[in-house]
């Protein structure tokens, strides 16, 4: 995803469950915009707002040892585990993602970049985050 | 029917054959990159060209038939905007058909929605399914 939407990186340390939440506490900053806040076991502080943590694709979930991405867009925050944060690269020009492509999957990507020894996808994260808030 | 000239191959046990000038190319591919969140028949990406990228389909899959060609060849097909690949056991030679051969409707278990099987070629040596890769999708 593009480093310059990129807020914070959370070790695993920051993860909190639902229920360890403190009182008082109200997840506003993403109420408004995450429709599964209701389900959502696991959380963030993020620059005094809590986040509800969201997966990037479909069958993963949060283990103690995700690292959490605090994507920015707009005034939109957003919490995404990852296995592992690789790292900052350089990489190529982006190339297009095939059209033919696109139906065989629900994850939003922008197009894809050469790095190393391989092609990398690249998250649209305008989408990514419209499809989480369903707006 | 008017002399054409076709390409053959295989995946799993079917024999294809299609116009010569449906084949952009035939490609000997180290890895097909799965897409993250993909689902069949998509079977991955591939650097294609320099800076394109190729979608690598299961063939079978798109006619019906859960199967992954373990093979490294890709056959490239489709529009030059918009090509498509599909992973091959290994590829027949050039043949033309014309008036003398008999061509006979499929009857077996691939699947024939979006008319992608025209028909099989009835050939010495063996039988080959006439496939019409720009249908594939059509469905």
């Amino acid at each position: 995803m593009p480093f310059d939407h990129i807020d914070e990186i959370l070790g695993p340390d920051r993860i909190k469950f639902v229920q360890d939440l403190p009182e008082g506490v109200s997840p506003e900053g993403s109420s408004r915009e995450c429709l599964d806040e209701s389900k959502a076991l696991h959380w963030v502080l993020s620059r005094g707002t809590w986040l509800p943590v969201g997966t990037l694709l479909p069958g993963t979930g949060v283990s103690g040892t995700s690292q959490i991405v605090v994507v920015r867009w707009g005034d939109i925050g957003r919490a995404f585990a990852v296995d592992q944060v690789l790292g900052i690269e350089a990489p190529s020009e982006m190339a297009a993602f095939p059209d033919r492509a696109y139906p065989y999957t629900d994850v939003p990507i922008a197009g894809v970049r050469f790095w190393k020894d391989g092609p990398v996808l690249e998250l649209d994260l305008s989408r990514l985050i419209s499809l989480d808030s369903g707006s | 029917m008017p002399e054409r000239r076709l390409i053959s191959f295989t995946v799993g046990s079917y024999r294809f054959a299609v116009p010569i000038e449906a084949v952009r190319e035939v490609v000997n591919v180290a890895t097909v990159v799965p897409v993250p969140g993909g689902r069949r028949p998509l079977e991955g990406i591939i650097p294609y060209r320099g800076n394109m990228i190729l979608p690598v389909f299961s063939l079978l899959d798109l006619l019906g038939i859960q199967h992954t060609e373990p093979g490294n060849l890709v056959v490239v097909t489709g529009p030059e905007e918009a090509p498509v690949g599909f992973r091959v056991r290994n590829m027949g030679g050039v043949m033309i058909s014309g008036d003398n051969d008999e061509i006979a409707s499929y009857e077996g278990d691939l699947s024939l929605s979006g008319g992608s099987i025209s028909g099989v070629l009835k050939k010495t040596g063996g039988e080959l399914i006439l496939l019409e890769v720009d249908r594939l999708f059509d469905k």
